[in-house]
């Protein structure tokens, strides 16, 4: 007996059809609360445009004041889309770290990522001369040249600090066959990396450390459409190389070997999936500073809204889901009807670790012994 | 392709490279053919483990060639090489969210294009696979849900989906208990004979290898690889050289290994069944030499008789005296004869 068409008995139609059941009605949900989500903060922000007043902005008409236009057009947009950006980099780069370690609490801080760009970002802002535009102190004064020069001087150090360490992890992988080991050399290269941060911090004067203690506290806010393209080309080629490995990390559910056995290049696989990652974690951090929580939390509530662990679903599934929930924090941030602004970074952890509490208890009481 | 599923020729398998390569087995020389179930066996530690990743080209091998269909594995594509053979490990893979059937489909793996997306084909022989596991009553549940047992059974179909010549299994039985072995070990020799698939599997379990399997690969402390018909191995000695040491011994006329002891005294023993059977037993744990009626040796031993009376099994001791007496518990019967 090898394989034809044996009896009826086991109904395939069905058991396929009964994921697909699920997965279609999340998926259209997800799209419809990002497409909510991004009009409602369109609308939902620290200055109050009436609602009527923001759709007639988008469609070009002519508005009550000129300023929303520049609001809404200039500010409010990009900062959207550097939230939906960030979002779904976010939930990518954190499924394939979470995939790859075989580890539910591995993400992009795991791999030292994060540490490598807050060195850079501190070099920049602490070491770098304000001449030259390193500072980043008078943040609040925007516009001036000035300014946007030391933001690109930033996120210049930033994601040098980020490739630094991935050329430093994809070297260790390629080296080294146990997945753990590089796991906590990730680890252990954070912890060096952040110690070295402090030391930096520490004789820094007050402007140097308030700088980059903002730059820490993240923010969607710092991409205006001139640096658009380079945030988001980046982040949809991360995405791009990043859909290549669903097969590949599909098979590495399995464990290493049972992957290699299914015919998977383990080491060229395990080198495309860091690289992506990575290349998104660290345009992520350069751009809108150590973001934190997401890029953990995201693939867990994918999970468990869309009940599999098939890469096939999760990867366009943490797109959505990343750019819905960052857009939300971008939101909760905003703190609408206040003069406030909160930091991103608290936001993404008082909105995102309550929906994941809830997630998880709902998806594994049953089981979890 | 020829019939030979796997062919080693003057293999040598061990860790390392050059001058620092540490031979563990070497010269190895077999040939397995489809439909063939085989049982690798041999003590801890002997590099059965190390044969097996040698052959499923997860390790470079030391010397000597590992043929797969005719081909040297060394030359065969890595897809090529999924097509044709698969493995099950003893490891346990964490899995969640996936259904048995998610699982399955992975083995369709090096059938697949770019995305991994699966065609009505792949899905028919998913479900070929699934059944001829058995398993189709676990096709829809979750992995993580699933007994040990269970969970090897669908990392097998997962395996059968790969529609290999040859399936290679390390140990897939070590966590499981007994009914569950004797289970996986009856499957896979049904499955080797009605999927014409090549099966090689390492296993401590020897007394259910004796009794499944086609082939015995005996590998003795020596290194030294036997091929033969479990009986042919039993009968030939190889059996007991390769398992039997200071503390155990090999018992040809059973097929099992005892603890070696002293004999406490030799007894005769009269009855029939299982009575008779489990009476021996009993005997022969508690340290006595049991020979079965007619003997040659009756003459002056006890006698141990066992038959079924109107109240149940009755015992009956006779000493070399002629003294005689009554137990209606068997284990009344052992405290007599040990006081």
């Amino acid at each position: 007996m090898r394989p034809a068409d044996t009896g009826d008995q086991l109904d395939t139609p069905a058991l396929v059809q009964s994921g697909a059941a699920r997965r279609v009605p999340v998926f259209t949900l997800l799209a419809g609360a990002a497409g909510l989500t991004a009009l409602l903060s369109l609308v939902w922000s620290s200055v109050s445009i009436p609602a009527d007043q923001v759709i007639d902005v988008l469609l070009g008409r002519e508005v009550e004041r000129e300023a929303w236009r520049t609001i809404v057009l200039d500010i409010r947009l990009p900062r959207i889309l550097t939230a939906a950006l960030v979002g779904a980099a976010l939930g990518v780069s954190g499924l394939q770290m979470q995939t790859v370690f075989h580890n539910p609490l591995a993400s992009p801080y795991t791999l030292g990522v994060v540490a490598g760009a807050s060195l850079g970002a501190a070099v920049v802002i602490i070491l770098v001369p304000s001449e030259l535009g390193g500072l980043y102190r008078q943040a609040g004064s925007s516009g001036t040249v000035a300014t946007l020069f030391s933001r690109f001087g930033v996120v210049t150090g930033a994601a040098l600090g980020a490739a630094a360490v991935l050329a430093l992890m994809l070297l260790l992988a390629s080296l080294v066959r146990e997945m753990t080991v590089v796991l906590l050399f990730g680890v252990a290269l954070a912890a060096l990396l952040s110690a070295v941060v402090t030391v930096l911090v520490y004789f820094a004067d007050a402007g140097q450390t308030r700088a980059f203690v903002e730059w820490g506290f993240g923010s969607f806010q710092r991409t205006r459409w001139g640096t658009m393209p380079y945030f988001a080309v980046p982040v949809a080629l991360g995405v791009g190389l990043a859909l290549a490995t669903v097969k590949p990390l599909n098979a590495l559910l399995l464990g290493e070997n049972y992957a290699r056995s299914l015919g998977v290049n383990v080491r060229r696989a395990r080198w495309g999936i860091l690289a992506s990652s990575a290349l998104l974690a660290g345009t992520v951090v350069a751009y809108a500073g150590p973001i934190a929580f997401l890029g953990i939390a995201i693939p867990h509530v994918a999970r468990g809204l869309f009940g599999t662990s098939d890469h096939r679903v999760l990867l366009p599934g943490c797109v959505l889901l990343g750019s819905v929930i960052a857009m939300i924090c971008g939101i909760v941030a905003e703190l609408p009807g206040q003069n406030l602004i909160l930091p991103i970074n608290a936001a993404t952890a008082l909105f995102g670790a309550p929906i994941t509490f809830w997630v998880l208890l709902r998806r594994y009481r049953a089981w979890e012994g | 392709m020829t019939d030979g599923a796997l062919r080693l020729r003057s293999l040598s398998v061990g860790y390392g490279r050059g001058r620092r390569a540490q031979l563990v087995l070497s010269e190895l020389n077999a040939e397995l053919g489809r439909g063939a179930f085989a049982c690798l066996l041999g003590p801890n530690g002997v590099g059965k483990s190390t044969l097996l990743r040698t052959v499923a080209a997860m390790q470079p091998s030391l010397g000597g060639v590992v043929e797969i269909g005719g081909d040297d594995v060394t030359g065969i594509p890595r897809d090529e090489l999924a097509r044709r053979l698969a493995v099950v490990l003893t490891e346990r893979t964490a899995l969640r969210n996936l259904t048995a059937y998610d699982v399955a489909c992975l083995g369709r793996h090096p059938y697949t294009g770019h995305f991994g997306r699966l065609t009505l084909r792949d899905h028919s022989v998913v479900r070929w696979a699934i059944e001829a596991t058995g398993s189709e009553h676990l096709a829809a549940r979750e992995v993580a849900e699933l007994s040990d047992g269970e969970r090897q059974r669908i990392m097998i179909a997962r395996a059968l989906a790969q529609e290999p010549t040859l399936l290679l299994l390390d140990e897939p039985t070590a966590f499981l208990d007994l009914p569950s072995r004797v289970a996986l070990t009856g499957l896979l020799r049904d499955l080797a004979r009605e999927t014409d698939t090549a099966v090689l599997m390492s296993t401590h379990d020897l007394d259910l290898a004796l009794r499944t399997s086609d082939l015995l690969w005996l590998v003795d402390p020596g290194g030294r690889l036997s091929i033969g018909a479990p009986e042919e191995l039993a009968l030939r000695g190889d059996i007991a050289a390769t398992f039997q040491n200071d503390a155990v011994e090999f018992d040809g006329e059973s097929g099992t290994f005892h603890p070696r002891r002293e004999s406490v005294a030799t007894l005769v023993l009269r009855g029939s069944g299982q009575p008779a059977v489990w009476t021996r037993r009993a005997l022969e744990r508690a340290g006595f030499d049991v020979a079965l009626e007619p003997s040659s040796i009756e003459e002056g031993h006890g006698v141990v008789t066992v038959e079924d009376g109107d109240d149940g099994l009755l015992w009956v001791y006779r000493d070399s005296e002629g003294a005689a007496a009554e137990f209606a518990r068997l284990t009344d019967l052992v405290e007599r004869l040990l006081s």
